[in-house]
């Protein structure tokens, strides 16, 4: 198995707050990686160390074997969209496809009119008058049509309705499924992955928390998901599920609003995905009752 | 690249050339209106007759001396204003929209993707600047012929102020790779460029060769070089044994005196005047060293953007 994104003791700090420390991960390839934490856990700081965006203060990443900055033969075989989705407003969606053309020696505008016409997007429209997900359709296939062998995602789904969510990420991995290429996709919502995702990254407060195989996760880790039978008083802490397998114990939350406890509230980003080695340090704080 | 870089390119060349079609359109009909009443008061024959035409002169220059002024505001802020405009944004507006990302991680590197987007913008822009100044020139020309400036041949063609838009330019640019963002890097960039211009300008001034010559000759009379088309750099007062006068210690000698009185309180005393100047003949010599020092200067500030640009964050 070789490491496609390797990780070493991989740091960043802005000013005097690490924004990521001591990350060690590496990335097989083909699979599909679930990068998922909580806002301000890293993720973004973690992809963009990985593009050569950004130099680790501390560490090293390693892509294809190499380190990323300024390669070209690194460039050519990532794909990354950028959470912001940048892309030149004065632009036509044409022009912007030409862009791609003229700076990707490896361009395939069969694949990005393939895109243009899924996601009916019109040739002639300024960038700048497209809505949010309409730039989010057109990011992606300005990236897909790159042909990268590593597709780094950051939070691609966040400005799109659930409908075209659902599309794009069935579309995503068809042409993953085809190609074979490994796909690095952040998010802080782990539902939306969780489908699509084989393999699982949990950054939170600057660090890896876990990193392996949803399924080996999932059979390590117990996944309580439901209420509990006595609600929660003043005294009495979030429980912890037992760990048989000696693995790191995780601290549950329940999934759905409905079964959220009185008197707790949950971001819904959290109330879907449980939090597991940080809570031995850190369990979630317990809710003042009445 | 080069597309990609002229397609980026493309908007402020819009702007320029909106720019350089409003102060040319000034410029134009100024110049005719110039020629035509310059022919319809009789002061080009006269002129071209040899004749002294003192009279006829002051008429015009009533007419307008006001606006030369601020036409040479003009001539000296055109060639900024352009640098400033092709500058400024190149690199903030990447920064501000975050798109660098975008750019930087495409199959070209940082330091290809920015020297195809500098050349494409500096030439774009040399190109632009040479058109202004030939306009300029042009404008300046229309009292020279009437011996009533002296400019186009000091400014010697474009030279000069194309070397100035590039040295605008880097500065920007510069001031866009530090500061990230479109405004306070066009504000920066503007002010920086007048300081270092005119700093510049002094430095070419008194030291960059070739020196200026001098000439004494008695005070009160005319210079031997009038009429020459020389730009006197400055001019002073020595005494007989061929000590610098200081306008007090004239003062002093002369108080209470003006204009012939003067003149002749000066010539009793043995005063000489000084002028250092250069001669027109220099023009070409003196617009190569000054550009030449512009664009050393410009290239420093374009390794300083380069520098910034290519460390990563």
């Amino acid at each position: 198995m070789t490491a496609v994104l390797e990780a070493t003791g991989l740091g960043k700090r802005y000013r005097r707050t690490w924004a990521l420390r001591d990350c060690s991960v590496a990335i097989p390839e083909g699979r599909v990686v679930a990068l998922v934490g909580p806002n301000g856990a890293g993720k973004t700081t973690l992809l963009q160390l990985a593009t050569g965006l950004l130099a680790p203060s501390a560490g090293e990443v390693r892509v294809f074997g190499a380190p990323p900055a300024n390669r070209p033969q690194v460039l050519a075989r990532v794909g990354f969209l950028a959470q912001d989705k940048p892309l030149y407003h004065g632009f036509t969606v044409a022009e912007m496809l030409r862009y791609g053309a003229r700076l990707n020696p490896g361009w395939d505008q069969a694949v990005a009119d393939g895109w243009l016409e899924r996601f009916d997007l019109p040739a002639d429209r300024r960038v700048g008058q497209l809505s949010g997900g309409q730039r989010t359709q057109l990011a992606v296939a300005l990236t897909l049509a790159r042909r990268p062998r590593l597709l780094l995602l950051d939070e691609p789904m966040a400005d799109l309705d659930p409908l075209v969510r659902h599309d794009l990420a069935r579309l995503l991995m068809e042409t993953v499924a085809a190609e074979g290429l490994t796909v690095v996709v952040s998010s802080h919502v782990l539902a939306e992955l969780a489908s699509i995702c084989d393999y699982l990254v949990l950054l939170a407060v600057g660090r890896v928390q876990l990193a392996d195989d949803t399924e080996a996760l999932l059979a390590g880790h117990k996944l309580l998901v439901g209420r509990r039978r006595d609600p929660p008083t003043a005294r009495t802490r979030w429980w912890r599920p037992a760990t048989p397998s000696g693995r790191p114990p995780c601290w549950c939350v329940p999934s759905a609003r409905s079964t959220t406890p009185p008197g707790r509230s949950m971001t819904s980003a959290w109330s879907s995905w449980c939090w597991p080695t940080c809570a031995t340090r850190r369990p979630p704080p317990c809710p003042a009752r009445p | 690249m080069i597309w990609v870089a002229w397609r980026q390119q493309r908007p402020a060349t819009v702007a320029a050339a909106i720019l350089l079609a409003v102060a040319g359109s000034v410029l134009l009909v100024s110049g005719w209106q110039v020629t035509s009443l310059a022919r319809d008061s009789g002061l080009a024959a006269c002129v071209a007759s040899g004749a002294d035409c003192q009279v006829l002169v002051e008429a015009f220059a009533n007419r307008y001396g006001p606006i030369l002024e601020p036409v040479s505001l003009l001539g000296a802020l055109l060639p900024v204003a352009l640098g400033v405009l092709f500058g400024g944004p190149l690199l903030a507006r990447e920064f501000e929209q975050g798109t660098h990302r975008l750019a930087w991680t495409q199959s070209v590197t940082r330091g290809r993707w920015l020297a195809g987007r500098l050349a494409m913008a500096a030439g774009v822009l040399v190109v632009v600047a040479a058109v202004a100044a030939g306009l300029l020139t042009w404008w300046w020309g229309r009292f020279d012929q009437l011996h009533i400036s002296r400019r186009a041949a000091l400014e010697r063609g474009s030279l000069v102020p194309v070397a100035t838009a590039v040295l605008a330019f880097a500065i920007a640019t510069a001031a866009g790779a530090l500061l990230r963002r479109v405004v306070p890097a066009l504000a920066a960039g503007l002010l920086a460029v007048l300081v270092v211009a005119a700093a510049l300008s002094l430095a070419a001034q008194s030291w960059l060769p070739p020196q200026p010559l001098t000439v004494t000759y008695p005070a009160g009379q005319p210079s031997p070089r009038a009429g020459l088309d020389d730009q006197v750099l400055s001019s002073g007062y020595r005494d007989r044994a061929g000590r610098d006068l200081s306008a007090q210690a004239v003062d002093r000698l002369c108080p209470g005196t003006a204009g012939q009185a003067l003149d002749r309180c000066l010539a009793a005393n043995g005063i000489q005047r000084i002028d250092r100047y250069q001669p027109a003949s220099r023009a070409w010599q003196l617009a190569l060293a000054r550009s030449a020092l512009y664009l050393v200067v410009a290239a420093l500030f374009l390794v300083l953007a380069w520098w910034r640009t290519l460390r990563p964050d």
